[in-house]
């Protein structure tokens, strides 16, 4: 689905949702959750505090529905609120599970899902604001002025922090390169 | 690696299956029903968007001018909209005006104090015409750049920073130096420079400055050591120690030097308390560790012959645990300051007259109702009543004078005099409205406390739905040996308050 499509959308159920409409949660999941979710995932590294991540945010929804202003970006509304419970979510956890020891999603098959273990070991090379700053734009794809609402910071320093992340891949990949070139 | 092979590996995220639906929403609330706010997008149609840029182009200005307006302009918009001033009710010149005096740290211009004041929760401007100094004190508190009063009568003073470089092998700033330095008057002694480590604080030896910080990194693979060095008040650097302890990352958490040895408390890979004594020629002559689990260090202070420490965790929301530990570094007993009716966060803590002073706050613990409910509460145990009772009586729109007032009744600064053998409180100071704060002896052997009086409040559910911010005055406290208070002020200090 489109983003307008989906600012659309959830517009209307949280207005129906404000109305009695307790179907309209159901409409509001299906068209965020998947983005929730694995934004969450990205962020905490683990598929138990993503859950968490998820159900929180949903029933912070729920909870303060009220204060939603109908017309507005709900969509940035709802990742401002996953932002809050990915943070508390990871403030709470035991330390020292560093996210590349974290559990892996388990696919319908008895073999875990690789394709995730380079997207936590891609994540592993950032701290954890810098981690958020990555997923909001290159895979949430929230413009600087989103993104800079969400995590309470300035525009500037939102694009600061992102290209030093970039940048921090970068060197990280290159440094790797030229040691795999050596052996 | 390019950004499209970024995005093409954050893509494997939307592979992961998502939990039971009926699951997560089986926890949701019944909705409640409001009435809703409409916002009104304003759009220009494209006939009125083009009739309005002809009319900008056939003003009687030159094309230079223009231009060069329009980039002051353009300049001026984001550094309001960075520094989250408002723009309403101004015209373009105004705006250009008002961002030039701030830029050029003038404040002459009538329309800076109506823009500053409206952006700043928490500082009354005075009534009269501001000064530009008010003024100046304002922004710079608006911008992070609080002005500390001395908390000494000495024209001594310190300052460090670090200085960066650009490493062009990786492409982003690095460490270059840490630079230390003495002003004595406002004016410059002396400076040391350090390449070792980057300056996390500095405590006072007697006449010597006793500074530690940590190797600096620019990656979580590398490992991370702490530093701590001396300095003699010419400015000589007497000696460098690396702390080589055995773990991953280590830093200095508190230092306690004394007229034998400097005690040195480091945290080791964010789970074990280390005592490192030096001798005073920066030799390590005890080491022991205790594995504490996830505790920073936060205070430490001489006890007769022993140390105090105060550790604390932001996650778990503990912020009044003191451990006693022995001159070899084993922990022999712990005090938690608590109570039934109150929960004590502890900020502060120094040795005086032979007793412990423990600077805190503390605010009324809830019933075991409301315990339960607060379960969840991101660790905001200190303002759950406040949004507790925004949230449930619907006052998102709660002014700031009927804020304050709840948060007023909320804190209660406290300083605790406790024994230096049990540790028990012996007697106590308090002050309503208020959290305490830093503890220091001044030049006459006098205690001083600081106490941040809470000023102003405000709530902005559209920013943060569970933060409260505001601004507060510090007040300072001074003790004789005896416990008499011997004066009040208000310093003029403007310190933030957010929870």
């Amino acid at each position: 689905m489109r983003t307008q499509n989906i600012i659309k959308v959830c517009d209307k159920a949280m207005i129906a949702f404000l109305k009695g409409d307790k179907g309209a949660l159901g409409v509001i999941y299906d068209c965020m959750a998947k983005l929730i979710y694995s934004t969450a995932y990205g962020i905490t590294g683990s598929v138990q505090d993503a859950e968490d991540v998820l159900q929180n945010t949903m029933i912070e929804i729920s909870k303060y529905a009220h204060t939603y202003k109908a017309g507005s970006n709900p969509k940035a509304w709802m990742l401002t609120i996953a932002h809050h419970c990915s943070i508390d979510v990871i403030r709470k956890r035991k330390p020292d599970i560093p996210i590349e020891d974290s559990k892996l999603p388990e696919t319908s098959g008895t073999q875990p899902d690789f394709s995730q273990i380079e997207v936590l070991e891609l994540l592993s090379l950032l701290d954890p604001e810098e981690r958020r700053i990555l997923i909001y734009r290159l895979y949430t794809g929230l413009p600087y002025k989103q993104i800079a609402s969400v995590m309470g910071i300035s525009v500037t320093s939102a694009q600061k922090k992102y290209q030093r992340s970039v940048k921090k891949l970068k060197a990280c990949y290159q440094n790797e390169e030229v040691s795999h070139e050596k052996t | 690696m390019k950004k499209r092979e970024i995005r093409n590996i954050l893509k494997q995220l939307v592979d992961i299956p998502l939990p039971d639906k009926e699951k997560v929403l089986s926890a949701c609330s019944e909705p409640k029903m409001v009435e809703l706010v409409q916002i009104r997008k304003l759009k220009l149609k494209p006939l009125v968007a083009i009739s309005f840029v002809l009319v900008l182009l056939v003003l009687s200005v030159s094309a230079y001018t223009i231009a060069a307006q329009v980039r002051e302009y353009n300049e001026a918009v984001i550094f309001f909209s960075e520094y989250d001033l408002p723009i309403g009710g101004l015209t373009r010149g105004e705006i250009r005006k008002v961002y030039r005096d701030i830029r050029t740290m003038t404040f002459n211009y009538d329309k800076t104090a109506q823009v500053i004041e409206s952006a700043v929760g928490g500082y009354e401007i005075f009534q009269e015409n501001p000064t530009a100094e008010d003024l100046k004190n304002l922004w710079n508190y608006k911008n992070g750049m609080l002005f500390v009063q001395e908390r000494t009568n000495s024209p001594v003073s310190y300052k460090y920073y670090t200085v960066e470089k650009l490493n062009e092998r990786l492409g982003f700033d690095v460490h270059d130096k840490s630079v230390f330095e003495k002003y004595e008057k406002n004016e410059l002694v002396w400076q040391v420079e350090f390449r070792n480590f980057w300056i996390e604080d500095y405590v006072m030896n007697r006449d010597r400055i006793i500074v530690y910080g940590r190797l600096p990194t620019y990656s979580s693979a590398q490992k991370s050591y702490a530093w701590i060095a001396c300095i003699d008040s010419d400015g000589t650097v007497l000696w460098e120690t690396m702390l080589y302890n055995g773990f991953k990352s280590e830093y200095i958490g508190a230092v306690v030097p004394t007229d034998e040895k400097i005690a040195v408390f480091s945290r080791g890979d964010l789970r074990y308390l280390c005592l490192n004594e030096l001798d005073p020629d920066g030799e390590v002559i005890n080491f022991h560790k205790t594995d504490v689990g996830n505790y920073g260090i936060w205070n430490a202070a001489k006890l007769g012959g022993d140390y105090i420490v105060q550790l604390g965790s932001y996650m778990t929301g503990e912020y009044a645990k003191i451990i006693k530990v022995n001159s070899e570094g084993v922990i022999i007993d712990s005090f938690l300051y608590d109570s039934d009716d109150n929960y004590y966060y502890v900020r502060d803590m120094i040795e005086y007259n032979e007793h412990v002073y423990l600077s805190a706050y503390s605010v009324p613990a809830p019933d075991k109702g409301e315990k339960d409910a607060d379960k969840n509460a991101g660790g905001r145990h200190d303002i759950a009543p406040i949004l507790r009772y925004i949230f449930d009586n619907n006052r998102m729109d709660i002014s700031k004078e009927e804020l304050t007032k709840l948060v007023r009744d909320q804190f209660t600064a406290v300083l605790l005099v406790c024994d230096p053998i049990s540790g028990t409180p012996k007697e106590f100071y308090s002050v309503k409205g208020s959290l305490g704060s830093k503890l220091t002896i001044n030049d006459s052997q006098e205690l001083s406390w600081d106490v941040e009086s809470i000023t102003e409040t405000f709530f902005s559910p559209m920013t943060s739905s569970f933060t409260i911010g505001g601004a507060s005055y510090v007040y300072r406290y001074v003790f004789d040996k005896n416990g008499t208070l011997l004066s009040q002020e208000k310093t003029g200090e403007v310190v933030n308050f957010r929870r």
